[in-house]
């Protein structure tokens, strides 16, 4: 699987740098002046959380101002059920004209017909980041505008890691397990670590130790290589060394484990979680990172033999295959997108919201080149890990979820497990 | 009684054409989805043309064959027997007492009936806060008595346990209300008759009281059977039917095969959950001939 | 007949016991309302949190158009439910109770029988009928579908209900010169009002709580009815407890008040159609 090595070049290579997001409020990008027919409504659903989505609102506000008689209905819709949502209003006719859609859903509508082909209406390709552009695009045709990336990250409290005697962010797993334990107090809800039963979470400890979840061929046919000596001796480290040691023993609450971890690293119990960018801006209003120097953004760390990896995520903004029957009002939506997807908007987010651009020429601009926690993340997204797109990868996580539990509560050993989740996802692409 | 009945046929009327256009021919429609192999990609939108085909009854095979489904099954006989069963002794038990002239005994009564008054769903969330396995209400008490933290909805065989808590605490005040109605609705003159024959407290529980209230029983046993299997929301609000599939309900599983686009398939599963309710009515028919 | 002392202690303790399950719950949700958010969650068991009584969670849900929009949505669907199910089911109550005609017993079955759907067998079509008219991510798709979901039980208790009515009262009224539809208006229906009373506490309490059909057939998101509003609350990635605590007062305090107030009749109404049958 190809590496995100692409971004790197245009990031400072600063590991564990000292993030702390825009202290000034970065002026908000100019709307480039058009003309527009279209006059009306455009629908956009947003999947972003409040804070996030505030920020969008004031760009589409700086929008809807110069383009006067064009109203935007910006709506929060909830991550977890807008794929549902979205697949219920298609075909039905009543999808938003634009969505902000996670990678993993955009193969998929693509392929069920509910997206506009953007092709050969956007002229800027060639400033798009290849990873994040090849998850919108399928069979030929490029069906979204990547608008930001990610992947998980190891973020720790650095004076958490002082008490475990180290200086830095570790650099493998045995590392963080050595440290971690010398300050772990399970009893007293003090960890070292916190891991999720999400299946997401469980990718890394395929990767950091040599192994591959699938492959997917030109044709479109899909290998499966989960099940592999790697993952099985990646998944074993996990329960034998991490669990019950520096992090809680299996079963925690695979609920509420999101949730918790998120409380606990903001109260200054844990010493280091994985996770996005996307929560960074939220982990800065804990108590523990009342000074922004404490929280500490690192790649993942090894496994094996200088093996790590994350999985890549991000969103596009998508548009709704109907738009295109009516021309003025698709000029407008791609003009909407034009603006709020720019090279300066895409730097604004960066500066504000700490989300990675998708742009090559966002990464130039100056100050999102000299923010330490950009470039702590794109250390991160150097080793992070592309999934090949598929308009079933999404249904992919359900069952390696489920196998991933029944590991982690001993009820199948990590052989049985991948097993089972390699013939299930064998079924799932047709295998 | 009235003899014109085309009269009646007017009354009838917008029931039965309401019902028949939004259950009656949906039933038929689904009914007959359940013989193709319709999903989210091939059932034919303005998009995409329809692509789907005739299957038999291969759904069904699939259904019944999926160690999931009867995992579900079994899961759900034993949610719905469990469930009833506290709901009826507890019920029982709370409506004999309530039944006395006790001082505060209004006051009580409406403490108990709290649970019922509050929206399912919401006590599932309300509950669900009180499970959460790292900071939640119950489990500061474990730790106070030195049992640990415990992984409500994670861990076996507690993540059975977590919802049945929540609907049993839920479900008992309906129970405990139409029980003590239907012990108001015992003649007093009965027990006085069993005192003067020397009957004790026990045997005119047993002889009077039990059957006085048979045809309550019989039919809110029944109505807590129907609705329990059906229950969605306590399942949804908690587990979400996990971890993994574990604790899904057959509507919880079904619902859960629809939002994964599998329309003919998650039809099946309707066909499926309604046929059994439908045996198992006739059966209890059978079994309780004083209810109509 | 006096009790013994220790069935009367008994008793009490029972009760006691009972009744404190049967609160506590409901108290620490609303308790936990009123904390600051970072002081939900603590491992020490706290009725007010460290910064004290916020009213900050309920300010932010009655300030903000997505739970207020969600809240109007569900007061229209259950009070549009309400009437229409009592309509609907009174009328057929009253065919069935005052009538004997060709196929009285088969619709009674087939009432008992309707309502033992489960929703999802109805989900599949209907979501299609709807898409078929326009009707998704509209709110008369909630009110038709749940009016229609109601029918079954509201029409059984209600005829049981009348069946209690003797029938001499409208042969009475006719002698007066009520008409059919009068006797069911002006004299069935105003002895009925507990059952009545609990056909509409029925319709509303399904509207007010359902979730699948509407997690379906509604998309946007201000066009949402409660349950599914906060279902989307409660995403594996963000879960606002405080918001959910305050969301979950506010909820339950309609129905908590049409409860307690129509309780004596909800229960003297479920009491005799039960006991009669």
């Amino acid at each position: 699987m190809p590496k995100a090595a692409a971004l790197t070049a245009a990031l400072l290579l600063t590991v564990g740098a000292v993030p702390a997001l825009a202290q000034d409020a970065p002026a908000l990008p100019e709307v480039a002046a058009s003309e527009l027919e279209y006059q009306g409504e455009i629908s956009f659903w947003n999947t972003m959380r409040d804070f996030e989505f505030a920020e969008v609102q004031k760009l589409i506000d700086a929008w809807t101002t110069a383009h006067p008689g064009i109203s935007v209905k910006h709506t929060a819709q909830s991550f977890d059920t807008a794929r549902a949502d979205y697949q219920n209003a298609a075909p039905a006719g009543t999808a938003p004209d634009i969505l902000r859609a996670d990678i993993g859903w955009t193969i998929g509508f693509a392929d069920d017909g509910y997206l506009l082909d953007l092709t050969d209406k956007v002229s800027d390709w060639d400033d798009y980041i290849g990873v994040p552009l090849a998850t919108a695009t399928w069979k030929g045709s490029t069906y979204g505008l990547p608008h930001v990336t990610d992947a998980l990250g190891l973020q720790c409290n650095k004076a958490l890691l002082a008490e475990a005697g180290l200086d830095a962010a570790p650099a493998t797993w045995q590392e963080l397990v050595d440290a971690g334990s010398t300050i772990a107090d399970l009893e007293a809800q003090k960890y070292g670590f916190y891991m999720r039963g999400d299946s997401y979470w469980a990718q890394p400890f395929t990767w950091a130790w040599g192994g591959k979840l699938y492959e997917v061929a030109e044709d479109g046919s899909v290998t499966v290589t989960i099940n592999s000596p790697e993952s099985i001796e990646g998944w074993n480290f996990l329960k034998d060394n991490i669990l019950g040691t520096v992090a809680p023993a299996a079963p925690w609450d695979y609920t509420n484990d999101y949730g918790n971890m998120t409380t606990g690293f903001k109260a200054g119990t844990i010493m280091c979680v994985m996770n996005g960018p996307w929560q960074v801006a939220d982990h800065l209003t804990g108590e523990a990172f009342a000074d922004p120097s404490n929280l500490i953004i690192a790649p993942i760390p090894e496994g094996t033999a200088g093996n790590t990896g994350s999985p890549v995520g991000g969103h596009n903004y998508v548009v709704y295959a109907l738009v295109g029957d009516d021309p003025a009002k698709e000029a407008a939506v791609l003009d909407l997108l034009s603006y709020i997807n720019g090279t300066d908007a895409q730097a604004y987010l960066a500066q504000t919201l700490g989300l990675l651009p998708t742009r090559n020429s966002a990464y130039a601009n100056e100050a999102v080149a000299a923010d330490p926690v950009i470039s702590a993340w794109g250390a991160v997204m150097q080793k992070a890990t592309n999934r090949a797109g598929h308009p079933k990868s999404s249904d992919m996580y359900a069952p390696y979820s489920q196998y991933y539990q029944a590991f982690l509560n001993g009820e199948m050993t990590a052989e049985e497990a991948l097993a089972a989740i390699e013939t299930e996802w064998n079924t799932l692409f047709g295998n | 009684m009235r003899s014109r009945s085309w009269v009646a046929w007017v009354f009838m009327a917008p029931t039965l054409i309401a019902m028949a256009l939004i259950v009656f021919l949906p039933l038929v429609q689904a009914f007959v989805w359940t013989l193709t192999d319709i999903d989210r990609s091939n059932m034919g939108t303005r998009f995409k043309e329809a692509s789907w085909t005739f299957t038999g009854l291969d759904n069904y095979v699939t259904a019944l064959q999926d160690p999931d489904f009867q995992h579900a099954f079994v899961w759900t006989i034993v949610w719905t027997l469990v469930n009833v069963f506290f709901h009826f002794t507890l019920g029982l038990l709370l409506a004999v007492i309530l039944n006395q002239k006790l001082r505060g005994r209004t006051g009580f009564r409406l403490m108990l009936l709290v649970p019922w008054a509050i929206p399912i769903y919401i006590s599932a969330i309300g509950w669900s806060f009180i499970f959460n396995g790292e900071f939640g209400l119950l489990n500061n008490f474990t730790a106070l008595f030195g049992i640990g933290r415990i992984a409500w909805y994670s861990e076996f065989p507690w993540y059975y346990v977590a919802p049945i808590i929540v609907n049993v605490w839920a479900g008992v005040p309906f129970m405990m209300v139409a029980l003590l109605g239907g012990l108001q609705g015992i003649p007093q003159d009965q027990y006085e008759a069993a005192r003067v024959d020397g009957a004790s407290r026990w045997q005119s529980f047993w002889n009077i009281t039990i059957p006085g209230l048979r045809s309550v029983s019989t039919m809110v046993i029944l109505l807590g059977i129907i609705w329990t299997f059906n229950l969605f929301a306590v399942i949804f609000f908690t587990t979400r039917g996990g971890p993994a599939g574990k604790t899904n309900i057959l509507v919880t599983f079904a619902y859960q095969v629809f939002n994964e686009g599998e329309l003919a398939l998650a039809a099946t599963f309707g066909v499926i959950i309604f046929s059994i309710l439908i045996v198992f009515s006739l059966f209890y028919r059978r079994l309780a001939p004083e209810r109509a | 007949m006096r009790e013994p002392r220790w069935i009367k202690v008994g008793s009490y303790l029972v009760l006691t016991i009972a009744a404190i399950i049967a609160v506590l719950p409901a108290i620490w949700v609303f308790v936990t309302s009123f904390k600051v958010e970072s002081e939900i969650f603590s491992t020490q068991v706290e009725l007010v949190g460290r910064s004290g009584i916020t009213f900050a969670n309920y300010e932010f849900l009655l300030t903000r158009g997505d739970f207020q929009q969600w809240f109007m949505n569900s007061v229209i669907v259950a009070a549009a439910v309400t009437v229409i199910g009592v309509f609907l089911a009174a009328t057929a109550a009253y065919g069935l109770s005052r009538y004997r005609f060709r196929g009285r017993n088969s619709a009674l079955y087939i009432f008992l029988v309707a309502q033992m759907f489960p929703g999802i067998i109805l989900l599949v079509p209907l979501y299609n009928f709807f898409v078929s008219v326009g009707l998704i991510d509209q709110l008369p798709a909630l009110v038709i579908s749940y009016s229609t979901i109601a029918i079954p039980f509201s029409v059984l208790m209600l005829k049981a209900y009348f069946d209690t009515i003797p029938f001499d009262l409208e042969e009475a009224g006719q002698v007066d010169g009520l008409g059919v539809f009068g006797g069911f208006w002006r004299i069935v229906l105003p002895l009925s009002v507990p059952g009545v009373a609990v056909t509409a506490f029925y319709g509303f309490v399904t509207a007010w709580n359902e979730f699948m059909l509407a997690s379906a057939f509604l998309v946007s998101r201000d066009k949402l009815t409660l349950p599914v509003g906060l279902s989307t609350f409660i995403d594996p990635f963000n879960q606002p407890w405080h918001l959910l605590a305050a969301a979950s007062v506010i909820i339950s305090i309609p129905v908590m008040v049409f409860f307690f107030l129509a309780q004596r009749y909800l229960i003297s109404g479920l009491q005799t159609g039960g006991v009669k049958g």
